[in-house]
C-alpha cells in the first residue's frame, strides 16, 4: 500500500497543490511507519491474490486431482495415509471462505466420509489459515486445529466401526504418531452401498479456481502417503486388522462448475493446466504441487 | 515571511492526513467486518440460548452466560492465542458448553458416544461464508442447491483455549 500511495504521490495531476521533495519525504516516511503493523509476521509465503470478480463460488464448484480405488466388490474396510502440511500455495481473497485441500475419503451412497488439511483464506479475520478438517454427506467442513506449521505429517485413517449392530465410518486423526494414537472425530457415517477410496488435491472458486494453488511446490511436492507409511486400503470390515495392503489405483481428475458444466460432471475444460500430480511408489504415494511454486 | 510558513504547514497538514488515513485503513481493514464485537456473558446478558450449529454432525451449544466467570481463560486472551490478532468486529462472543456426538443418538441410544459433551467453551460467531463443496463422481448439484448461512462459529476451550471445531451453521 505504501508503494502504490508513493506512487500517486509522485504523480501529481495537473492544477493540484505540488509538494516539495522534503515535504513529499518525510509524509512517506511517516505514512511508511503508520502502516508497518499491516505487514503480517511469520515465515515467508507467497502473498494470497484477490480473487478475480467472474468466479462462481457459491454455486458448486471445484477441480479434484489424485487417485481413487474402487474395488471389484464394492467393499472397503478402511483407508488410511499421512498427508503432509504445505504451505506453498495461494488461496484468493474475497468476501467468500476459499479454500486449496488435501484429503482422504470413503466415499458410498450415503455420501462422502472425508478427513484431511485445508488451506483457507478466512474474510473474517483476513489471513490465511492452514487447518485440519473432516466432513461427511454432501461434505460441509468441520475445521479444527488451525494452527498447523511444516514440517510435519498428519496420520489420517477413514476406518469402520461397529456401533449398536450397524457398521459406521470412523474418521480418525492419528496426528503425527503413525497410527499408534488416534481421535475420533465422528462416527456418524453410516456405511451404505458401493464404496470408493480417494485421495485428494482440490481448489475450490469456480471458473477462476487456478488463481489458487495447491499446497506442494516443483521442488518440493506435497506427498500423501510416505514410502514407510504408504497409502494403504483394508479390503472389507471383517478382515484382520493387520490386513493392509498397497492397491493399483486409478488417476482421478474431475473439474465442476455451472458456468462452464459440458455433462454431469463437468469436464476438461475445467482443468488448471498448473496442478500437477503423480502416483509413484507402486501407487502407495501421491504427489501434488503447483508448477507456478518454484519454491 | 508568510510564505516561509506555508511549505511547513502545507508538510504538516499533508503529514496529518496520510497518518490519520492510515491509522484508518489499519483499524478498518477486514472489509467483512461490520460493527463492534458483541459480548453476550457475564452481567446483564440474556439467559441461556441452545443452538443447534449442524443439523447433520449435530453439533450444538447451550450458552451460560453467567458461567463465564469459571473460563481459565478470558474470551479476548484465548482468541489472541489462536490466530495472533483481536476478535474482529462484527463477531458475537459467547461463553457456554458445546456438544459434537461421535455417533448419532437415533442410531445408538444410550450408547451415544460423543467427541465433546458439554465442553466449556468460547464461541465465537461471525459472518463467513464456505463454498458448496462436491463430493467426487457427483451426479450432479443437489437440487435444491444449499443456501450458505455465512454465519460461522469459532469453539475454543475455555480451559486451554484448544480450537476445538469451526463449522458454518446449516
Amino acid at each position: 500500500m505504501a508503494t502504490r500511495n508513493a506512487r500517486a504521490l509522485r504523480r501529481p495531476s495537473g492544477g493540484t497543490v505540488r509538494l516539495r521533495a522534503r515535504g513529499l519525504g518525510c509524509a512517506l516516511v511517516a505514512l511508511i511507519t503508520a502502516t508497518a503493523p499491516l505487514v503480517p509476521a511469520g515465515p515467508a509465503q507467497a502473498a494470497s491474490p484477490n480473487c478475480p470478480t467472474v468466479g462462481d463460488n457459491s454455486t458448486w464448484p471445484y477441480e479434484q486431482l489424485g487417485a481413487k480405488q474402487a474395488p471389484a466388490d464394492g467393499n472397503l474396510g478402511a483407508f488410511r495415509a499421512p498427508i503432509e502440511v504445505r504451505k506453498d500455495g495461494v488461496v484468493c481473497k474475497d468476501s467468500y471462505v476459499n479454500l486449496v485441500a488435501s484429503w482422504i475419503a470413503i466415499e458410498d451412497a450415503g455420501g462422502i466420509n472425508q478427513i484431511g488439511l485445508a488451506h483457507r483464506w478466512s474474510p473474517a479475520n483476513n489471513v490465511d489459515q492452514y487447518c485440519k478438517f473432516w466432513a461427511i454427506g454432501i461434505g460441509t467442513p468441520q475445521y479444527y486445529g488451525c494452527s498447523l506449521s511444516e514440517p510435519s505429517d498428519i496420520y489420517f485413517w477413514v476406518d469402520t466401526a461397529s456401533i449398536s449392530g450397524s457398521l459406521h465410518y470412523d474418521l480418525r486423526d492419528c496426528g503425527s504418531t503413525a497410527y499408534t494414537t488416534c481421535s475420533s472425530k465422528s462416527t456418524q457415517g453410516v456405511r451404505s452401498g458401493t464404496m470408493v477410496a480417494y485421495a485428494v488435491g482440490e481448489s475450490n472458486y469456480g471458473d477462476s479456481h487456478c488463481i489458487q494453488q495447491l499446497m506442494g511446490s516443483t521442488g518440493d511436492k506435497q506427498n500423501v502417503g510416505r514410502a514407510s507409511h504408504l497409502m494403504e486400503v483394508r479390503p472389507d470390515p471383517s478382515s484382520p486388522l493387520n490386513s493392509w495392503n498397497v492397491p493399483t489405483y486409478d488417476a482421478y481428475r474431475a473439474a465442476f462448475s455451472v458456468n462452464r458444466q459440458t455433462g454431469a460432471h463437468g469436464g476438461s475444460l475445467n482443468w488448471c493446466a498448473n496442478y500437477q500430480w503423480d502416483l509413484v511408489s507402486t501407487n502407495g504415494i501421491l504427489l501434488l504441487w503447483d508448477d507456478r511454486n518454484g519454491s | 515571511m508568510a510564505r516561509k510558513l506555508v511549505a511547513p504547514l502545507l508538510t504538516a497538514v499533508v503529514t496529518a492526513t496520510l497518518i490519520l488515513a492510515a491509522l484508518y485503513l489499519h483499524d478498518h481493514r477486514t472489509s467483512s467486518s461490520a460493527g463492534a464485537v458483541q459480548r453476550e456473558y457475564g452481567a446483564g446478558a440474556e439467559g441461556p440460548q441452545h443452538f443447534v450449529i449442524a443439523s447433520d454432525t449435530l453439533i450444538t451449544f447451550d450458552s451460560a452466560p453467567a458461567d463465564a466467570k469459571n473460563a481459565a481463560i478470558s474470551a479476548d486472551d484465548a482468541y489472541e492465542a489462536y490466530i495472533d490478532q483481536p476478535i474482529p468486529n462484527g463477531t458475537t462472543v459467547r461463553y457456554g458448553y458445546l456438544t459434537i456426538p461421535l455417533t448419532n443418538p437415533d442410531d445408538t441410544g444410550s450408547a451415544t458416544r460423543y467427541a465433546y459433551r458439554d465442553q466449556a467453551v468460547w464461541a465465537y460467531t461471525y459472518h463467513e461464508c464456505e463454498p458448496v463443496r462436491s463430493a467426487p463422481e457427483a451426479t450432479g448439484r443437489p437440487d435444491p442447491l444449499p443456501t450458505p448461512s455465512c454465519k460461522m462459529w469459532n469453539f475454543l476451550d475455555a480451559q486451554s483455549g484448544e480450537q476445538l471445531v469451526m463449522t458454518e451453521q446449516r
